[in-house]
């Protein structure tokens, strides 16, 4: 009998690589989070269009950030690793929580799957800020690997006072 | 200091070139509130833009100084403003940023209100009240030029247009830009910057930070540019960055001044694909201009209108001495192409935000000059760059344009402008 998708050992692997990407970003291995991506990979954290709707299309309307694939992402790496970048240097601290990991369709090899999280930050000047939203995640397995083929990040807040980037959110 | 010596902290010296400004005007809640009650609540500042209230009905959530305001569209199309505050007990009438109410029903005791002219049209359970004895008041002045909706509770203050002077030229610069009209793309994004009003207002017209804190941002996209072999729209043309293109500088007057730069290739302006239909409605030398130069134009005190490689409306919010909100909007062409829409907004997502790769370098650059405004054994900001190549009124280019700014500057990187800047502020401070 073959288990109904998602199967506890889907689940299993969907956490451990959603936590996998938040260690990384945490720890600051550059590399290890690039390469949680597929090539083709987006990345999008659509801006509120008002009190209870986010923008539709990251293409034409605006986006905290959209990449629509993983250059994008190597363009931050470079950018921190340069320590050239004014916000970024010193770095501010960073820690991620991530819960609710809930597979909501597709199939062991292709999946969506969302996320609550939480991202405890210190900043040197400014102190403690606490990040949060929802994750939503299309997973993709390619020559036996599962990958992030697309993240998008509900952000909650409509305001911040510290820069946003890729390891805050 | 008392605060009628406000003019104090401007030390203006032109017969030697010299022009500063006291630290403290960065750091007094005292210069701060003052600033409320002559600038922002005396002042035009700018409000919305007409395309975000299209319809009778619409209205926008505004601040003019401390005073909430609702920007409207009336009944006979024009653009108007009521105190978003009731005329009973004044609960705030309107808790969202914008929509569409023809009729404001205040949420604490249920007065209703008229959301084109402010009238009362109903009072809850009345107890003799009248409801013809109240109404909204309204936004003493609230013009639109060319789209842009600036707004004043001072019944005194002269018209938009005199306020506005040369510097309507260089709006008209990206109010023309379309045929069809210009309209701001859905979505805003708002960040806090731990610094003073005043530092955004200087930042954005200043180019002599370009090549260090964007340094960076210069390397990050040319890079990315040669490794995705970028050419045209999709290109940033970073070659402004690098202050070795034609640039220069004008201070318009009341407070109003614009930097510009030339670009490298005015087929990676966000303008370009309107070149057939735009070029012949205003001729070459505007068309230049408007294509092939990069501009940053700042309205005292709240407003920055950028074209450079995206096209961004900017607007300061003082929440404290200290403390600044910005929001950004991205304004384009009505009738675009898909493809110059993305591209104007990959752009604008790498440069304009608070999760950008630029934008944020400068926050972090005027949060020190915010800390450091604090060491007052050394209380002088000094602006001293740039005399050598000052003119009073305009250059050869401004002439060619037509355009009659207070000075000019053949370079983009002077502080010459500042001047101007300062001294509106000291005006207005002046009439308390």
């Amino acid at each position: 009998m073959v288990e109904a998708f998602p199967t506890p050992a889907d689940q299993l692997e969907a956490e451990r690589l959603l936590y996998r990407e938040a260690y990384c970003l945490d720890t600051r291995d550059w590399q290890g989070w690039l390469d949680c991506y597929w090539d083709d990979a987006t990345f999008w954290i659509p801006a509120w269009a008002s009190e209870t709707e986010l923008t539709k299309d990251p293409e034409v309307e605006l986006a905290l950030m959209y990449m629509p694939d993983k250059t994008g992402l190597d363009d931050r790496v470079y950018r921190i690793l340069s320590r050239d970048s004014y916000a970024s240097t010193p770095m501010p601290r960073s820690c991620h929580v991530i819960g609710n990991v809930l597979i909501l369709d597709g199939s062991a090899d292709a999946m969506t799957v969302a996320a609550s999280w939480t991202v405890h930050l210190y900043h040197m000047h400014k102190g403690g800020r606490v990040h949060g939203g929802r994750y939503e995640y299309k997973l993709e397995r390619r020559a036996g690997a599962l990958k992030i083929a697309g993240k998008k990040i509900i952000f909650l807040n409509d305001k911040v006072d510290v820069p946003l980037d890729v390891f805050n959110v | 200091m008392l605060q009628s010596n406000f003019s104090a902290l401007i030390d203006d010296r032109p017969e030697e070139n010299l022009f500063r400004v006291h630290r403290r005007i960065y750091t007094g809640e005292d210069v701060f509130a003052a600033e409320q009650e002559r600038i922002f609540e005396q002042s035009w500042t700018y409000v919305c833009h007409e395309s975000q209230i299209p319809n009778p009905g619409d209205y926008y959530a505004a601040r003019l100084g401390r005073e909430p305001v609702l920007i409207n569209r009336r009944d006979d199309g024009s653009v108007g403003g009521l105190l978003n505050a009731c005329a009973h007990r004044g609960a705030m009438l309107n808790p969202t940023q914008r929509g569409n109410a023809r009729m404001l029903v205040c949420r604490y005791h249920g007065w209703s209100f008229s959301g084109n002219d402010g009238r009362c049209l109903r009072i809850k359970e009345p107890a003799g009240e009248d409801p013809a004895c109240y109404a909204l008041r309204k936004v003493a002045q609230v013009e639109s030029y060319k789209g842009f909706i600036f707004a004043t509770l001072n019944p005194d203050m002269p018209p938009l247009a005199e306020h506005l002077g040369a510097a309507a030229t260089i709006i008209d610069m990206l109010a023309d830009q379309s045929p069809d009209g210009m309209e701001v793309l859905p979505g805003v994004s708002s960040y806090i910057v731990d610094g003073n009003w005043k530092l955004q207002a200087e930042n954005g017209v200043d180019a002599y930070h370009v090549t260090t804190v964007h340094r960076n941002f210069a390397n990050t996209v040319k890079r990315r540019d040669q490794l995705k072999g970028n050419k045209g729209m999709k290109a940033t043309d970073i070659g402004r960055f690098s202050g070795e293109l034609a640039n220069g500088t004008y201070d318009l007057g009341h407070g109003h001044n614009v930097i510009w730069t030339r670009r490298g290739d005015p087929s990676a302006a966000p303008l370009w694909e309107g070149k057939d239909a735009v070029e012949p409605l205003v001729g070459p030398v505007k068309w230049d201009w408007m294509c092939a130069r990069g501009r940053n134009l700042f309205l005292f005190p709240n407003l920055f209108l950028m074209d450079q490689s995206s096209t961004q409306i900017r607007v300061l919010i003082p929440l404290s001495a200290s403390r600044t909100e910005v929001k950004v909007y991205c304004i384009a062409r009505k009738g675009e192409s898909r493809a110059a829409r993305t591209a104007r907004m990959s752009k604008f997502r790498d440069f304009f935000l608070g999760a950008g790769l630029a934008t944020t370098d400068d926050s972090a650059a005027l949060e020190d000059t915010q800390t450091g405004a604090h060491a007052s054994a050394d209380p002088w900001n000094t602006f001293t760059r740039g005399w050598d190549t000052h003119i009073e009124g305009p250059d050869e280019e401004a002439r060619a344009l037509g355009l009659n700014p207070v000075a000019s500057n053949t370079r983009w990187d002077p502080e010459t402008h500042y001047v101007g800047q300062y001294r509106r502020w000291r005006e207005l401070m002046s009439n308390g």
